[in-house]
């Protein structure tokens, strides 16, 4: 008893010293991955302002969009049926609007809704790539949605779950927000974070109300200034792969870890409403996986003239009406979906 | 830890310096097995996570050994920085693994302003013992 007592004397400063480093390692480790805070709902996150803004951004942009829309349906070589009806709601031809909601579905293709989509797989640098051609008829098909509807850190679900949850057509993992405390969050015309993100890249893409792209820097504008000039989405991860048509990585100036050859998302945009998804599969025998330059390369190759890297890695994920279409690799290499924060979908 | 500070002989620096080479040896080792692991992903605060055992463990206990016995720091500061390397340690892993993981975090500096006020600690212990005990300064905390 006498012995046990001396140890525990001799020894209690090291015991407490080490009980103290220990609990405060655990907090951090559970705070960081796993305990969920939802700061609020994305049905209720939609502030006046936002609301103001994106209805804003909408009006002055109506124009712009419409021609957009009637050159793309044009484009789209979609029946003119369908086309009509998917941009017209104003026609109340009930037999119109019957061919509206017909949409022609194959496992790689959907046709309808003033929605295009069609899913090549190619093969690049050993590694399988899912090309997803996506043209629309209205600049609102193309959407982001936030795990469980709502806002926070370690608020998670699988790209699929979030892709039924909204009824995406088609839906790729997007920047996951919550894994970061800071970086401005705008999701659907809402603003849920305002403060500047912190490390190398703060390159955001800004997606508009008439569905263009720009990429900005959180450095030099503010998230209300972006809300006030039209913005409804905004994706925060980077770096941009493809600005103004030209690759905005190379081979040079490549950190280690954009090197690696790895599981990649990115959204890159051709002309108006005229978009390309990319998810590429990695960490598997079958696939390697892409460097960041390789993967701006393949984006580039469909004419792309702005693109984006997304979360990539375990996060990589493609659905298309309801099926995974891509490898996702979880805990490594195994193949299986990993819950995300939010995803980028189209839908009707 | 604190089996390292039952007295100041150059035995027990010996012991003290053995015993962060080892730590150092183990963070070293554990660095290359995740790094194995982390798809190629890495993180400078791995890679260098067994500097503070090895700069600041080891290298200054072997440089006790051959210090005059007067030179040498008492147990409460020993206690200190060892609590502070321990710290700085433990930091860096949280930054590495968090930031391998793709996040950004701002708990390390918890972890950064800690071992440094600690660290001040051990020196203002040992300057404020050796000014009130002049030569003896080996004050045992407990």
């Amino acid at each position: 008893m006498t012995h046990k007592n001396s140890f525990l004397r001799r020894h209690i400063y090291a015991l407490l010293s080490s009980l103290m480093l220990a609990v405060l390692t655990g907090f951090v480790l559970l705070d960081t991955f796993v305990l969920p805070h939802a700061i609020t709902s994305a049905a209720t996150a939609v502030l006046p302002h936002a609301i103001t803004s994106a209805a804003t951004a909408t009006t002055t942009s109506t124009q712009a969009t419409q021609t957009a829309e009637s050159q793309t349906q044009t484009s789209l070589g979609m029946s003119s049926t369908v086309v009509n009806a998917a941009a017209s709601t104003a026609q109340t031809d009930s037999q119109s609007e019957a061919a509206s909601n017909e949409a022609v579905v194959t496992d790689s293709t959907y046709l309808g809704n003033g929605i295009r989509i069609v899913i090549t797989t190619v093969r690049t640098a050993d590694t399988n790539a899912y090309v997803a051609d996506v043209q629309l008829s209205r600049a609102d098909s193309l959407k982001t949605a936030l795990a469980q509807n709502t806002f926070g850190s370690n608020i998670t679900q699988t790209t699929s779950e979030i892709a039924a949850a909204n009824s995406a057509i088609l839906a790729i993992n997007g920047d996951y927000y919550g894994a970061n405390k800071r970086g401005y969050v705008i999701k659907n015309g809402a603003l849920y974070r305002d403060t500047v993100r912190q490390g190398d890249v703060t390159q955001d893409l800004a997606i508009y109300a008439d569905g263009s792209f720009e990429m900005i820097d959180e450095t030099e504008v503010t998230a209300q200034e972006l809300l006030d000039s039209g913005v409804v989405q905004l994706l925060s991860f980077g770096p941009a792969l493809i600005e103004n048509g030209t690759l905005q990585v190379s081979a040079a100036d490549e950190v280690s870890r954009a090197k690696s050859s790895n599981p990649r998302t990115a959204i890159g945009i051709i002309d108006e409403l005229h978009y390309i998804f990319v998810v590429a599969d990695g960490r598997t025998g079958e696939s390697e996986g892409l460097s960041l330059l390789a993967l701006a390369q393949l984006i580039e190759s469909y004419g792309c003239v702005t693109a984006y890297n997304l979360d990539g890695g375990g996060s990589s994920t493609m659905v298309f009406n309801g099926t995974v279409v891509n490898q996702p690799t979880t805990n490594g290499t195994m193949i299986s979906e990993r819950v995300v924060s939010d995803i980028v979908y189209i839908a009707a | 830890m604190s089996t390292l500070l039952r007295d100041g002989t150059p035995a027990d620096w010996r012991k003290t310096a053995l015993t962060y080479g080892i730590i150092a040896a183990f963070c070293g080792i554990f660095s290359v097995v995740y790094l194995q692991f982390s798809h190629k992903e890495s993180s400078p605060f791995l890679v260098w996570l067994f500097a503070p055992s090895l700069l600041l463990g080891m290298i200054p206990a072997l440089l006790m050994r051959r210090t005059r016995p007067i030179r040498r720091p008492g147990i409460a500061v020993r206690r200190v920085w060892n609590t502070a390397v321990a710290t700085l340690t433990c930091g860096m892993l949280i930054r590495a693994i968090i930031n391998i993981s793709g996040r950004y975090t701002e708990y390390d500096r918890i972890y950064w302003v800690l071992s440094g006020v600690l660290f001040l600690a051990a020196a203002v212990i040992d300057v404020l013992l050796r000014f009130a005990k002049g030569t003896d300064n080996r004050v045992d905390m407990t």
